[in-house]
């Protein structure tokens, strides 16, 4: 069995990590110390666009990364494609959460409501069901394989409602003057300055930040296969290992197997 | 179904490899028969659906008693009544399946292509028949007027395509789950949601809401939403059938 040394860090590893770790902090610092927007109810709240608007860039994206990979796992029937789409799935369901709470906090701040029924707020909300609806699925069967390919077809089959909710629903005429979100605000250039700037460095380290706890998830979920093949619960392919078992029977009925101990003792020898 | 499974001299075809159009349809076309003849002997899912609806229909009388619905509540309020006797009903074809042990036999008899057909387009059926009913009715029973037929009709026969494809298709992925009909349901609801949308759009409009152009793009995103999840669904279906 291959083994796997997570403790030794080679130097240009470690040098990665000290510069995302020193990035992610000037950026943090960087966030708040940008100048506060006077048209908002409260102008220092406006700081919080650079940790929402991320979000559910990242949770879209990885509801794409996750369809394709059950795509490719329900091609291949390779349960590492499988253990990469719960990892994209898992980690978009916690974008999509970390969107909800900065979003309802911001909604509570600019807008006098935890929840304004605002129709870009309710199909963000329903993407997170989607979420939530893949993992029940999941949690529904016992058998790896089965769990593993009902749930890839769930997900591809989610992808045509998730993208109306994402990328439809929101930018439907009606919907964007009912909605108190702005729409398109990157795209038509609205954010401009420091928060262009701020809000361009937080994208880019929340991105690369998801895609290393993506890369941790899948390390730990292939940890668990090969655990799993290790001892025996499964196979690569997923199947329980067939193991021959063989259990000493004492059979004392007349005409039986007398006072055999003994899996040996069985073959053949005092059947009737 | 007793023709299907007796012998192959109508040239239907066995299992899930390659069927000729005119093989296809035939088994599609005796699933069809099938899901109908089981519907009669015991009209479970249309007692279910019409139950439901029908109960849903009097709850609404009484909480709005003495009042006058608008084409936007009125429409909301069907809808929110088809999806839920949606998901209630339309996964029990598949489920039927499993429960009655006659899964494994359609397995190695038929195609999967024809057997999801079979079962979404009885389910489309089925779906469109209650929405018919229950929309003459609530139409009747809350005063309501019609303005554009053309879009109820659209909206209703992209409705219930709609509702019929992802609800089918949820209902062969629970099918072999523990608590299925409520895992069923669970699952079918956030992919309904966006048919919910376009159906009220075309049908507030369909009841005399201005706007007529964008009910009748809703009522085309209906269609087009039914046509894409009846196409996508039986290849999905094709994949897992026998896992």
């Amino acid at each position: 069995m291959e083994t796997l040394n997570t403790s030794k860090l080679t130097l240009g590893a470690l040098a990665v990590r000290l510069l995302f770790g020193l990035a992610m902090s000037f950026t943090i610092l960087w966030s708040f110390g940008v100048p506060e927007l006077p048209k908002f109810q409260q102008p220092e709240l406006a700081r919080i666009l650079f940790w929402h608007l991320p979000c559910p860039i990242i949770a879209s994206v990885l509801l794409g990364v996750g369809a394709y990979q059950s795509w490719q796992y329900l091609r291949s029937n390779d349960l590492k494609r499988d253990v990469k789409a719960i990892a994209a799935l898992e980690l978009g369901m916690i974008f999509s959460l970390m969107t909800m709470a900065s979003g309802i906090v911001f909604s509570r701040a600019q807008w006098g409501a935890w929840w304004q029924n605002d129709p870009r707020q309710t199909s963000f909300l329903l993407v997170l069901m989607i979420y939530f609806a893949y993992f029940v699925l999941r949690g529904a069967f016992q058998d790896r394989m089965r769990k593993a390919a009902l749930s890839a077809g769930y997900a591809l089959a989610a992808v045509l409602p998730a993208m109306f909710l994402i990328y439809v629903f929101p930018y439907l005429p009606q919907i964007k003057e009912a909605s108190l979100h702005p729409t398109g605000s990157i795209m038509s250039g609205q954010i401009r300055g420091s928060y262009a700037q701020a809000l361009t460095a937080t994208i880019t380290l929340v991105s690369l930040c998801s895609i290393w706890l993506f890369r941790l998830r899948v390390r730990a979920g292939e940890l668990e296969l090969k655990t799993y093949e290790s001892i025996g619960l499964e196979t690569s392919g997923g199947h329980s290992a067939a193991h021959r078992v063989v259990r000493p029977v004492r059979i004392s009925a007349p005409g039986g197997i007398q006072g055999s101990e003994g899996a040996g003792a069985s073959d053949g020898a005092g059947q009737p | 179904m007793e023709q299907f499974f007796s012998d192959d001299a109508q040239g239907l075809g066995y299992g899930d490899g390659e069927l000729t159009p005119a093989q296809w349809r035939r088994q599609l076309l005796a699933v069809l028969r099938k899901e109908f003849r089981s519907e009669i002997r015991s009209p479970h899912g249309l007692l279910t659906g019409g139950l439901f609806s029908l109960l849903a229909v009097v709850s609404i009388m009484f909480a709005a008693y003495n009042m006058r619905l608008t084409p936007t509540m009125a429409a909301g309020l069907l809808w929110v009544i088809f999806l839920f006797a949606g998901v209630a009903a339309l996964p029990r074809s598949f489920i039927a399946e499993e429960e009655n042990g006659t899964g494994d036999l359609l397995r190695v008899t038929a195609n999967p292509h024809s057997v999801f057909w079979g079962k979404a387009l009885f389910n489309a059926a089925l779906t469109l028949a209650t929405a018919c009913v229950l929309t003459f009715l609530f139409v009747v029973v809350m005063n309501l007027s019609v303005a554009h037929l053309d879009l109820m009709v659209a909206g209703l026969v992209g409705g219930a395509l709609a509702l019929s494809g992802a609800v089918t298709l949820c209902g062969a992925l629970a099918a072999r789950a523990a608590s299925r009909q409520a895992l069923a349901g669970a699952i079918a609801l956030p992919l309904v949601i966006p048919v919910a949308v376009w159906g009220v759009t075309s049908l507030r409009v369909a009841l005399g809401e201005p706007g007529y152009d964008a009910g009748r793009a809703a009522a085309i995103g209906l269609i087009a939403y039914g046509i894409v999840s009846n196409a996508v669904g039986p290849f999905i279906y094709a994949v897992l059938w026998k896992r």
